[in-house]
């Protein structure tokens, strides 16, 4: 068991290791005119991290899964690991999932949702179909604005590192978590994206995590992003926060 | 209130079904006259060949930030039958001198062509927005839901972005991102149905048409209560000319109007310096539904 758990994470460090410069060019991944990796299209993930981004087993409603968290624990301080148990307690009420609020990133790439990657030279834009959630990657060079600024979805700044696109983001609340299990930040939250293409359909989602308030040490998630291949794929709606609840409706209707 | 096909309809609507027979007969012997009678002079330029430059995919190259530019009625966040409504008139002892033209709207009275029944309902809408005792009652732009389409469109500015075989429009009211087809896929099944619908487009010269449909009937077209039937379609011109973006949404929904009718507004691109667009997150901090609706007194 131990030995699965860490295979993920040497696989990591084999490729963190790897200079992305001198690998050599894969030809066969689709390119932009300006010769970057183009990820436009329709993506999503294969993986039970929206319930629980540590291994689990199944319950009512929950599928099992082999965690995405590399090296299977997250480093959480004392104080924190209490506070992700009181989470877990109230996460069918306090929960984002449970208010249909943003959700956060990363977790709003791994939501079991189609997304779509919306490309050009200066933005790389995420439309997601879970709560109809946007994120703008700027790629023009232009830094963070300065904050204290808390937004749901942090602020992306993105650039290249060889083929790899890397997404700088910062400027979050502490009201998101990063699962249905109560997995949890603090306002100080800083990620690192990395996406890479495997081959044309997959790409491998690499995610740094750092939060001095929450962890002892920066940890890892990975986890690869498959393409929905279907020929007219959509990315649909799914604004839950009027499922329980009346619109115009009048009664009867 | 809309007739609902396949489920259980109360005696009004019975009445209601049986009047609209008799206007659907009176419209096909009078239809000709009406069509002539309501042909509002245009707004938009005729459409003429691109000659602009071009996207890597053949697209005309429209993309850029777009804001209102129009001299019109105050719009969806308001009333698109602003100064226009008699009984508004009377009540408020305003008249149409007061508000800004031209219309909107593009009939010939500036109104919005209901079947008597949906005027009827239209009126409960505004009377019952005013004095809401049910979530029903609201607009569902004043709780934080979406707004849907065409109101998102006719209210505001939009960016526009263009890659292979799209265009993109993104409005910064809760950031919604609108993807618009250029594949000439097949429509979604009508039994979908979105807030936003579902948008397919092509390009005519300086014009992009775009067919909306699967839209559901919670978006109003304004905060007072004017709507639309799930059976509604849109068909929506963007007319490009120098700077301007002319954008003319036409209705069709049998089921509520008597006629397709065609609303205007027109943007400009931006030029210049542009802020960067930031989140926006309505729904998350709404703290103030349950102040809008004011407890039943009958229920107490």
């Amino acid at each position: 068991m131990n030995i699965i758990k860490l295979a993920p994470g040497l696989l990591l460090a084999a490729v963190v290791s790897t200079p992305a410069m001198a690998e050599p060019q894969n030809q066969s991944i689709p390119r932009t005119s300006d010769g970057k990796p183009d990820f436009s299209g329709v993506w999503q993930v294969l993986n039970s991290a929206a319930y629980d981004i540590e291994d689990h087993h199944a319950q009512p409603g929950v599928p099992a899964g082999t965690g995405v968290v590399v090296g299977g624990e997250i480093p959480y301080q004392p104080w924190a690991l209490e506070q992700k148990k009181r989470n877990y307690a109230n996460r069918l009420t306090e929960d984002t999932d449970a208010k249909c609020f943003l959700p956060g990133v990363p977790r709003v790439t791994y939501m079991p949702y189609p997304f779509r990657i919306i490309q050009t030279p200066g933005r790389i834009d995420i439309s997601y179909e879970y709560v109809g959630a946007l994120r703008r990657i700027f790629m023009n060079g232009a830094p963070h604005p300065r904050g204290p600024i808390q937004w749901w979805m942090g602020d992306s700044r993105g650039h290249w590192d060889g083929d790899t696109l890397v997404v700088d983001v910062v400027h979050f609340n502490d009201q998101t978590r990063f699962d249905k299990a109560g997995n949890f930040h603090s306002e100080m939250l800083h990620v690192v994206e990395r996406y890479s293409f495997i081959d044309a359909s997959h790409i491998r989602y690499e995610v740094t995590i750092e939060d001095p308030k929450v962890f002892t040490r920066p940890w890892k998630m990975e986890m690869p992003l498959y393409r929905r291949i279907e020929t007219t794929p959509r990315v649909l709606e799914y604004y839950c926060y009027g499922f329980n609840d009346v619109f115009q409706l009048p009664p009867g209707r | 209130m809309l007739p609902s096909r396949g489920r259980g309809r109360k005696e009004g609507v019975h009445v209601t079904r049986a009047t609209r027979c008799v206007l659907a007969v009176a419209m096909a012997v009078v239809l000709p006259a009406v069509v002539r009678a309501q042909a509002v002079e245009p707004l938009t330029p005729p459409t003429t060949p691109w000659t602009g430059s071009r996207t890597s995919d053949g697209q005309p190259d429209v993309a850029g930030s777009y804001a209102k530019d129009w001299i019109g009625a105050r719009g969806p966040n308001f009333d698109l039958e602003e100064g226009q409504d008699p009984e508004e008139m009377r009540a408020t002892g305003r008249n149409r001198e007061n508000f800004p033209k031209p219309q909107i709207v593009r009939t010939p009275d500036g109104r919005l062509p209901y079947q008597p029944w949906a005027r009827e309902l239209r009126t409960a809408n505004r009377k019952n927005f005013f004095n809401a005792t049910e979530l029903w009652h609201l607009d569902s732009n004043a709780r934080c839901l979406p707004m849907g389409f065409p109101r998102e469109s006719l209210d505001q500015g939009a960016e526009i972005i263009q890659t292979s075989g799209f265009v993109f429009f993104q409005y910064p009211y809760n950031n919604v991102v609108r993807t618009i087809y250029l594949d000439g896929r097949a429509p979604l099944n009508d039994r979908v149905k979105l807030w936003y619908g579902d948008s397919r487009g092509r390009w005519d010269g300086n014009t992009l048409i775009v067919e909306g449909r699967n839209l559901n009937e919670h978006g109003w077209y304004d905060t007072y209560g004017n709507f639309h039937s799930p059976d509604l379609r849109i068909e929506e011109r963007f007319t490009f000319v120098g700077n301007k973006m002319y954008y003319d949404v036409t209705s069709h929904d049998p089921r509520v109007f008597t006629q397709p009718w065609t609303a205007h507004v027109e943007f400009a691109k931006r030029t210049g310096q542009v802020d960067e667009p930031w989140e926006t997150a309505c729904f998350e901090g709404e703290r103030s539904v349950q102040n809008m609706v004011a407890p039943k007194a009958s229920g107490k």
